[in-house]
């Protein structure tokens, strides 16, 4: 009996994933597995394809490359520290219900949904460090301007800081809801154990939002690993490659300089790089997730 | 926000208000845009409310392209892909979850290996595949590429699992049908993880303006992004207001759902469930 | 009954027939522009498809310019590229040795033909290119909207300070620095701002004498000379602290230079022609034009797009494509896409009709590009063009700006990879 419906389970099981599975590989992975083709050859997407073998990969491995890396790895890092930190921090203070608190977390969420053309040309002028608001400020403060695009030590900090600001009101939305999935009972016996504030948040509410957390990790990770909007609208690159990223840079090759076959092999090294990193960054983050079962 | 010294709940609600002016703040201000003239949007320091609104701004914007086509266009795709997305995903994360079969955990692994190809990378051989199939210009190069998610898969697999058995036994044994299991049961208790990615879905592709455009050579299957996208002038000068009123098109609907649909996005989270 | 099925053959045919004729042949003419520039394309396509009855052109924007080039090459790819589109002259010999474009010279002498001698010599694609010593290439681009940079200057803030309009490098540095406003360590207004970018450094390598490859175009040449060109805007942005380098690549840095313009946040710019009406309607000053300064000599580029013919399209398709392309460039429609534009008429009966000429009068900024075309300096016509363009000049010159890399070192490494690549095309 057991066995018969685990069989039928497994067919069952191929069932329900075939469909997926059929479709993951068809708009997912017969792109990457045509740039590893690509990846071998010069190509313009206009004249024939020439076999170039491993030198593509060979151009690669260069300091611009590791650049590129680097960059990414900075940004994205930059985007999920700020974000869960300000995210919770704010789903922490607006945790009540109330028009104020409504009203707070719409104005967050705002900016989330509008798209990067529209805040882009906002936040180049306010940036812009002979007259933009963010330059009036500083002064006001005392402090010197500061060349937020324009610099290449600052410019891409400058879109980590855009680009938390854009994105705040996710993470914001999704700990309002992991704090309001905590049980109230938990808290009624640390209030009767006499714990303070600190210590609520330490051993109730951080480990009991560890699921939330690893969610957004997740998704804030992968979602700035793709990071391209901000870069192309607002520095394309630069100043000089300090804000290369990797989708951006990959973008360029292919369709700024038509060079695909070095965009292709980027995007091989790119997928094999990543995959280990999530994997990696899966296997580590679950045996700190704690479910309340 | 209930901490005893007032000083301390001032400063924070003084905070959260900055907080809130500098995030709302760029909104506003596109609103402002869309309601001024051209020279009075370049001139600095900017003027906060425009005398007198012009409200046909509006007019010209959605008059500058088919934008009644390009909204239904836009709702149709973001639907589409959402539905799909879901169906999809919860299917198969049952499937991973909750059932056994040899190669499952590298199916897993395969599916966790697409979260990592942009649209960027994916382009070109989709093009060209869709152009041979003679589907380009169709809703199914806007919507096929994107009918499965990988993160929605992983997402309400990790919720799935957080089912107990029992729950899926019992049901089982009760005579419910895989679909009622699955949709009846299930979903409705992963509803927290399903509504936050759908969020995250709806809010990127309405949003999306590179596929919808790079997919399309003609305006039949177009969205609003894209529409907004020809507003702008890279050649004899931007008119800003216009492309912020267009961006208000895009913007507003997205908007409205989440004003209505805040209280029950934040209420589907608090449905504690047998956890 | 012969009688009455020959009498129905005879209606079905003449009816087949007559629909035939009636059946518009369509072509796609695909653009890459949006905002004014779309609205006045599309208000003359559908002026062009109601002037007569025989071709429909239907007209799709298909993004930015390098969007709507992938977007060509893939279609191409998949034989569903449109008939007709517009392209950057940079891009034309690349396009046209891949096998891409059709000739136009069959078209322009044919019944449907256009006269050639009656376009503006310098906006054209013989006057556009150098062919180097070879054989010149076939006629296949007609100029669509066509610029050179000019020099916009606040003539208001000029005539307050006293300045004089400047004609030579030495005299653009002397009145940049005298506009240049400072309180304490903050640069009110700069005297001068430009686009670190490819075209107008080609502008400056010419002004110094300089070319970008030598003769026979075996060789890149531009060492010397682009690294003094680059060394101006290095000494204007470091060393007097008069020229403001606005941040960005591409477009986002010509919107920051023209918004500063507006804004009275700097008194001089280079900048395209095409602006001219947009600063002209918005600027709450006199807005004047002159000449780009000279050095050795006078030297401009020249901009804007081409209208092209795609070689695999249907033949009756590229016929419509052609004829397209003919009205658009005819005098009547070349003054109309001007007015609304700013960009130069492309033909002489056009600029010295009566109407042009009282328009001239009026509006004597609108005559400086025009003017300017005496100066105007060729492109190399190499595959080589597109590429040391877009990889070779245009992402290394912010980097001696920013002080991240000398003129030198730029240069020197600019030089030696435009050389791998023209060696990469010779082969």
């Amino acid at each position: 009996m057991a066995s018969r419906r685990a069989r039928r389970d497994a067919w069952l099981g191929y069932a329900l994933v075939a469909p997926s599975l059929a479709l993951f590989g068809l708009v997912y992975l017969y792109p990457v597995a045509y740039s590893a083709y690509v990846s071998v050859f010069e190509w313009d997407l206009m004249t024939p394809k020439r076999y170039v073998g491993l030198a593509n990969y060979r151009v690669l491995a260069s300091a611009e490359f590791g650049e590129v890396l680097v960059n990414t790895a900075l940004y994205s890092g930059g985007v999920v520290a700020l974000s869960l930190g300000l995210g919770l921090v704010l789903a922490l203070l607006l945790n009540h219900r109330g028009a104020l608190s409504a009203a707070l977390q719409g104005c967050i969420f705002s900016s989330y949904i509008v798209s990067w053309v529209a805040v882009s040309l906002l936040w180049i002028w306010m940036l812009d460090p002979q007259y933009g608001l963010v330059t009036y400020g500083l002064r006001l403060v005392g402090l010197r301007p500061v060349n937020w695009l324009g610099s290449p030590s600052v410019a891409l900090w400058t879109l980590v800081l855009v680009t938390v600001w854009k994105t705040l009101g996710y993470p914001l939305v999704i700990y309002l809801a992991g704090l309001q999935a905590i049980p109230g009972d938990f808290y009624e016996a640390a209030d009767l154990d006499g714990a303070t504030g600190w210590n609520r948040f330490r051993f109730i509410t951080w480990p009991l939002l560890s699921p939330t957390t690893l969610f957004l990790v997740v998704t804030l990770t992968i979602a700035s690993f793709q990071g391209f909007d901000i870069v192309k609208i607002m520095t394309q690159g630069g100043p000089v490659t300090s804000t290369m990223i990797y989708v951006y840079y990959i973008y360029e090759q292919a369709f700024q300089y038509f060079r695909l076959g070095k965009a292709s092999a980027a995007v091989v090294i790119f997928f094999a790089l990543i995959l280990l990193l999530t994997l990696l960054q899966w296997l580590v983050f679950r045996k700190r997730v704690q479910y309340t079962t | 926000m209930t901490h005893p010294n007032p000083l301390v709940r001032w400063l924070t609600v003084l905070g959260l208000l900055v907080v809130a002016a500098v995030e709302v703040g760029p909104y506003l201000w596109m609103v402002a845009t869309s309601l001024k003239d051209l020279p009075s949007v370049t001139q600095f320091p900017p003027s906060l409310i425009p005398s007198p609104p012009r409200w046909d701004n509006y007019a010209k914007a959605w008059q500058s392209g088919p934008f009644l086509r390009y909204f239904v266009n836009n709702v149709i795709q973001t639907a589409a892909i959402l539905v799909l997305q879901l169906f999809f995903a919860c299917t198969a994360a049952y499937a991973f979850a909750k059932l056994r079969f040899p190669g499952r955990d590298l199916c897993f692994v395969i599916v966790m290996a697409c979260l990592i190809v942009p649209p960027q990378v994916r382009f070109v051989p989709l093009y060209i595949l869709f152009s041979h199939l003679g589907l380009v210009n169709t809703y199914a190069a806007l919507v096929l590429p994107y009918a499965v998610s990988a993160l929605g898969t992983f997402l309400i697999r990790e919720a799935f699992m957080q089912i107990s058995d029992d729950i899926v036994d019992a049901a089982r044994v009760d005579g419910a049908g895989l679909f009622t299991v699955i949709f009846g049961l299930m979903v409705p208790i992963a509803r927290p993880t399903i509504v936050a990615f759908s969020l995250f879905s709806v809010v990127y592709h309405w949003n999306d303006f590179f596929w919808p455009l790079v997919m399309t050579t003609t305006d039949a299957v177009r969205t609003l992004p894209v529409g907004v996208s020809m507003l702008r002038e890279e050649g004899t000068g931007a008119r800003w207001h216009i492309i912020m009123a267009g961006s208000m098109f895009v913007v507003a609907p997205v908007l409205v759902i989440f004003a209505v649909a805040q209280r029950h996005i934040v209420r589907a989270f608090t449905f504690t469930s047998l956890k | 009954m012969k009688q009455m099925l020959a009498g129905v053959l005879v209606v079905l045919l003449l009816g087949s027939a007559g629909r035939a004729a009636a059946d518009p042949i369509v072509a796609q003419f695909w653009y890459s522009f949006g905002g004014k520039n779309r609205e006045v394309t599309e208000s003359h396509i559908k002026k062009f498809n109601e002037s007569q009855s025989k071709y429909r052109i239907e007209g799709t924007f298909q993004g930015d310019y390098f969007q709507a080039l992938a977007k060509i090459r893939a279609a191409a790819i998949t034989k569903t590229a449109p008939a007709a589109f517009h392209v950057v002259g940079e891009a034309l010999p690349n396009l046209w040795q891949a096998g891409m474009l059709e000739s136009m010279e069959e078209f322009a002498k044919g019944p449907n033909g256009t006269d050639l001698a009656d376009f503006v010599p310098g906006l054209t694609q013989a006057g556009y290119f150098d062919y180097l010593g070879k054989q010149a290439a076939p006629l296949f681009a007609l100029p669509f909207f066509r610029s050179t940079p000019i020099l916009y200057y606040n003539a208001d803030m000029l005539a307050a300070k006293g300045v004089k309009v400047p004609t030579t490098w030495d005299e653009l540095r002397s009145a940049a620095g005298k506009l240049t406003v400072r309180e304490g360590s903050d640069t009110k207004v700069y005297g001068f701002e430009v686009p670190v970018d490819w075209w107008f450094w080609f502008g400056l390598l010419h002004q110094g004498g300089g070319t970008l490859m030598t003769p026979d175009g075996k060789k890149a040449a531009f060492k010397e000379k682009g690294q003094e060109a680059l060394q101006f805007w290095v000494d204007l942005v470091n060393r007097d602290k008069t020229m403001k380098q606005p941040p960005g690549k591409d477009y986002s840095a010509w919107e920051v230079a023209n918004t500063d313009f507006i804004n009275q946040r700097v008194g001089m710019i280079f900048t395209s022609t095409a602006f001219l009406n947009y600063m002209t309607e918005n600027a709450k000053f006199k807005v004047g034009t002159a000449f780009l300064p000279a050095r050795v000599k006078a030297a401009v580029p020249t901009g804007g797009t081409y209208f092209v013919l795609m070689k695999d399209a249907p033949t009756p398709q590229k016929e419509a494509g052609w004829a397209f392309i003919k009205w658009m460039t005819d005098p009547e429609q070349t003054i109309s896409l001007s007015k609304a534009t700013g960009y130069m008429p492309v033909r002489l009966s056009a600029i010295n009709s009566a109407g042009m000429q009282s328009f001239y009068k009026d509006n004597p900024n609108y005559k400086v590009a025009l003017d300017q075309l005496r100066n105007a300096q060729r492109f190399p016509f190499s595959p080589a063009l597109f590429d040391i363009q877009r990889e070779v000049i245009q992402p290394n010159l912010e980097a001696a700006v920013l002080g991240t890399k000398t003129a030198a070192d730029v240069m020197t490494a600019a030089d030696q990879k435009a050389n791998e690549i023209i060696s990469k095309y010779e082969k």
